[in-house]
């Protein structure tokens, strides 16, 4: 028995070995890595433009064997009436499988965003190849210009200089932060939620120590179409109300002058929305929002007291800012939308839903901000 | 006076070579008074000194007519087989079988009747035409003649067991047989094996003795006479520190196996018994670090290779008159001492039952390791899985045992047996017991992942690398594909290459001499290393890879769970490259299905996982403080789990 058993696994491992061709297998050396991808809308067609990398370029240590040739960085461009029939497109202008599932960036176009990114999120979707976990940025005019520069800075390809421009860039003044191709996916099934996805420049492309990026206003998108450009300043205490906000400096007033000022970096930052409903109507927002914070810049004269009142004060006016832009042009970018039917779903669908953007506008927001500044270096007398 | 001064002209003279040939050349031996008696007489048998090149066995049988009853290669066989007993005792007079008429033709069958009363053969010469058949003839008679004298009783005639005993040892250099005279005129016959008697305990303690005693031939009975002989010798040992056990052999298989166990036997004449005196040469290996099992903190004896030394140590930890030993000997031919140990009251007695039935039940002519008991007694004998442990510590063992498992200890060999046994077992070291459990605890877990690394990192990667691309980060995957450019062979044939270099350098590095070890390291590093990657052979990941498995492997804690691990990772690397990650778990599945459905007497290998036992996890991937293991594992210990010394320290200790 056992002899027939250990005949029958024999026949089939040897069957699939001689097989195993069928199953697709590709060497590394067989691959091109797509580094970030960009897809543009024009005249009718989708571009693609895929960053590959050209791994004969990459110089590895210990292994004399590899010769280095050409740029590391190649750029291959596909058209096509879909984005899948673009992403075949450019297959085509390659000599190797490209991998897709490396994208790190996908590179949205701004004329695209205008037409609408379902498409593009639907070939992510259907080819498995895509990693969800790529990061998504909407560029100011087309994606190519983006991929256009052929000098990187300090990094090897034009998609992590953007991931590291995202991350660490615009740290003190921006968010710190794009979404995921998932979190449009899980936005998109929110309730009457906006999108709001960093939008991307190109400063300076042609400078001898790399591109100069540069991450402006944010792009506002509202079913699935870009709609508007979020201030900057606005961004990231959107974020902080949604609980995305990483950290960040603030510029505080200092009493007595009015050219001076001091500054305080939040390090720390938590927040908590809820909807207050009175008698089964919904009243207002309650919208609280957490800080702690370090003295980057000091005002003279400011005691511990006063330093946390004006952080605090300095928190307030421009969350209040962000949400009157937000409320003004009647996008829900803090998803309160989904907030009120998680808390409601009843009330929702009966009274809010149907007139939300109008509702959205006129909706009082309880604002309370409180921003500590512990460390402070002042010693107290 | 030395062994030389008392026999002069025989010290180092093959024993054979001093017996009267005509004692050979004439053999006879007899057995009467017990049932299966035998008896040969007067049939002519050649010099044994004569090479033998006869034809084979079945052109005997052809001419004797006998089929299937000569010599078996059993000592037993003449025993056992009636018509082995007919060839024997009627050898020359009867003839049967399809043989029988050319055996008639054969002048000693047909014309010479045996006397059966005759002791001794008169020898003859053997006529020239039949000079090769008698040869095998002759083989096969000494063969039962060597059958014979092991089971003909011990006589007074000291010239007859002599001569008897000489034909049992073929003549062995390193066996004595020699005579002795007491003072008192009494004669005497001392037999032993010159390699394992101390010499010094053997000629003051016994020889000298003797030769300054009365002892007289007309000394009472047999039994008197053994008792003064024993009172005269007895202090000996006492005083030497030697083992002064004295018995009193009958036959002279007893004989036999008491010279070949190290004892020194003392036959006088006259007296039908005999007397043995263990004067045994401590030739032993010291007891050392266990090399297999070396440690930083703890105990550091190993055992050795004497059976006795090992029990000893052992019980220096376990104090306790329930440790329970019974004594095996297998090996028909080495008699191998096997020791069963368990503690009574904590083992199962089903499961020391079981491991006593199978050491019973094993037939086998020789035990030269405790893989040989191992092999014969474990179950599941096609597995990989070693369902018995092995281990070289003392310290180990007294832990096993005081979790209700049993030891077998071989001689011969310094490693013990312990059963059963699970892979949890394997993966723990007694240095996780021997230092604060919070350091233990992650040191165990860093082995496990040491295993799981040695096992299936070369399938993942081939399975990533080859198929699941897209698990890869970017910048490893650069690197990667950026290594493996100009590299014409696929990822799968490279890990194979490199796992089979190492495992052929690893192999030489076992055998070779420590003098050059150091070259085969250097070539080993040069040509598997830096040479196969300049020159574009394999990549260098592959090269890490290769490394961390076998630094990983170096983190196994027991030898044969390691030999396992060496070798399943291959069927795994094979299952990747077929089928990927899809591949490596249907590889995967089966290896754990295999795992969870062998069983050590009757212990699941994978408890306490599969089944699950939570309560043990508290000394499975973590070790739990002692004061929380008041428990024993449900595995083995289960007919007394708690430990009644540690009945209530399950809370933390009180601050002193």
């Amino acid at each position: 028995m056992i002899w027939r058993r250990l005949s029958v696994a024999l026949v089939a491992a040897l069957a699939a070995m001689v097989l195993t061709g069928c199953w697709g297998r590709l060497e590394t050396n067989e691959l091109e890595l797509a580094a970030g991808l960009g897809v543009d809308w024009q005249g009718g067609q989708y571009v693609v433009t895929a960053a590959v990398f050209n791994t004969r370029a990459v110089t590895t240590p210990g292994n004399p064997a590899s010769n280095p040739t050409g740029p590391e960085t190649v750029f291959l461009i596909g058209r096509g009436e879909n984005p899948g029939s673009a992403l075949a497109d450019v297959d085509l202008k390659s000599s190797r499988h490209i991998l897709w599932a490396t994208a790190q960036v996908l590179v949205l176009g701004e004329g695209l965003a205008r037409n609408g990114i379902g498409p593009v999120l639907d070939a992510f979707v259907h080819e498995p190849w895509f990693r969800p976990t790529t990061r998504v940025i909407v560029s100011w005019g087309d994606a190519q210009n983006i991929f256009r520069p052929r000098v990187t800075g300090v990094e090897t390809s034009v998609s992590r200089e953007l991931l590291h421009v995202l991350q660490n860039g615009h740290q003190d003044e921006s968010i710190g932060w794009s979404p995921h191709v998932f979190d449009l996916f899980r936005y998109a099934g929110e309730e009457q939620r906006a999108l709001l996805i960093p939008g991307v420049l190109v400063v300076e492309p042609s400078l001898p120590t790399g591109t100069v990026y540069q991450m402006p206003d944010s792009a506002v998108l509202e079913n699935e179409r870009l709609v508007a450009w979020m201030p900057r300043p606005d961004v990231r205490l959107t974020l902080w109300v949604e609980g995305l906000f990483i950290h960040g400096t603030f510029t505080i007033p200092c009493p007595g002058t009015s050219s001076d000022s001091g500054a305080v970096y939040v390090y720390s930052a938590g927040r908590s929305v809820k909807p207050v409903f009175t008698q089964g109507q919904l009243r207002a927002m309650d919208v609280r929002l957490r800080g702690r914070a370090s003295l980057v810049k000091s005002c003279p004269g400011l005691d511990q007291r006063q330093l946390d009142a004006a952080a605090t004060a300095a928190v307030d006016r421009q969350a209040r800012q962000a949400i009157a832009w937000a409320q003004e042009h009647g996008y829900d970018v803090f998803g309160w939308g989904n907030e009120i039917f998680q808390y409601a779903p009843g009330p929702w669908r009966r009274q809010y839903a149907a007139q939300w953007p109008t509702l959205f506008a006129r909706l009082p927001v309880r604002l309370h901000v409180r921003v500590t500044v512990p460390e402070t270096g002042m010693v107290r007398t | 006076m030395t062994l030389r001064e008392w026999w002069p002209d025989c010290m180092g003279v093959p024993t054979l070579r001093s017996v009267p040939t005509g004692r050979l050349q004439g053999a006879s031996a007899s057995i009467s008074g017990q049932p299966d008696s035998l008896s040969i007489s007067n049939f002519p048998v050649a010099d044994l000194s004569t090479p033998v090149y006869g034809p084979p066995r079945r052109r005997l049988r052809n001419w004797l007519g006998v089929q299937n009853t000569l010599h078996t290669g059993r000592p037993s066989s003449v025993r056992q087989s009636p018509t082995a007993r007919d060839f024997t005792a009627g050898f020359g007079r009867r003839t049967f079988g399809r043989g029988a008429k050319r055996a008639s033709a054969l002048p000693w069958a047909s014309s010479q009747t045996p006397t059966a009363n005759s002791s001794h053969l008169s020898g003859r010469v053997l006529p020239a035409e039949i000079a090769t058949l008698s040869a095998d003839v002759a083989e096969q008679a000494d063969q039962l003649l060597h059958d014979v004298c092991l089971r003909s009783p011990l006589g007074g005639d000291l010239n007859r067991v002599r001569s008897d005993l000489q034909i049992l040892f073929h003549g062995a250099p390193d066996i004595y047989v020699q005579p002795f005279t007491c003072g008192g005129g009494l004669q005497g016959l001392t037999v032993f094996d010159g390699g394992l008697v101390n010499e010094e305990l053997l000629v003051l303690g016994v020889l000298d003795r003797l030769a300054a005693s009365a002892l007289a031939p007309e000394d009472g009975t047999c039994a008197d006479l053994l008792l003064r002989v024993s009172r005269t010798i007895a202090p000996t040992g006492k005083a030497s520190g030697a083992e002064a056990t004295m018995d009193e052999p009958q036959p002279l298989r007893q004989i036999v196996q008491k010279v070949l166990h190290g004892e020194v036997v003392l036959c006088f004449a006259g007296c039908r018994r005999a007397l043995s005196v263990k004067i045994q040469q401590q030739d032993k290996r010291a007891i050392s670090e266990a090399q297999s099992a070396a440690t930083v903190i703890g105990p550091r004896d190993g055992f050795i290779e004497d059976a006795s030394t090992n029990l000893s140590l052992i019980r220096r930890r376990l104090r306790t008159s329930d440790l329970w030993v019974e004594q095996f000997h297998i090996g028909t031919l080495t008699q191998t001492p096997v020791l069963l140990l368990h503690l009574r009251g904590v083992a199962d007695e089903a499961l020391v039952r079981e491991v006593r039935r199978r050491l019973r039940r094993i037939r086998i002519d020789g035990v030269l390791e405790s893989n040989y008991i191992r092999e014969m007694m474990r179950d599941a004998p096609l597995s990989i899985v070693p369902t018995m442990q092995r281990t070289e510590r003392p310290d180990v063992v007294a832990a096993a045992l005081l979790e209700g498992r049993v030891a077998i200890v071989v001689g011969g060999t310094p490693f013990a047996l312990l059963a059963p046994v699970t892979l949890a077992h394997m993966m723990q070291v007694h240095a996780d017991y021997y230092e604060s459990w919070l350091t233990a605890v992650p040191i165990r877990a860093i082995r496990w992942l040491a295993l799981l690394i040695g096992v299936f990192l070369p399938a993942v990667f081939v399975a990533i690398t080859s198929y699941q691309h897209e698990l890869v980060p970017l910048p490893l995957m650069t690197t990667l594909a950026a290594s493996r450019e100009n590299v014409p062979l696929p990822t799968f044939a490279e890990v194979l290459l490199l796992m089979v270099l190492f495992e052929v350098i690893r192999e030489a590095g076992v055998r070779i001499p420590s003098g050059i070890g150091q070259a085969l390291t250097i070539g080993g590093t040069l040509v598997v290393g830096q040479a196969a990657v300049r020159a574009g052979i394999v990549s260098s990941p592959i090269i890490i890879v290769t490394s961390a498995v076998v630094i990983a492997f170096f983190a196994i804690p027991d030898y044969d769970l390691l030999q396992v691990a060496r070798f399943v990772l291959y069927p795994l690397i094979l299952a990747a490259s077929i089928l990927g990650v899809f591949g490596l778990t249907i590889a995967t599945f089966a290896l754990m299905i295999h795992l969870a459905s062998v069983r050590s007497f009757g212990v699941n290998f994978l408890t306490p996982i599969a089944p699950l036992h939570p309560r043990d996890w508290r000394d499975f991937v973590i070790r739990a403080p002692w004061w929380r293991m008041n428990r024993r594992p449900g595995s083995t210990g289960y007919q007394h789990p708690v430990r009644p010394a540690m009945a209530d320290a399950s809370r933390l200790p009180e601050a002193q």
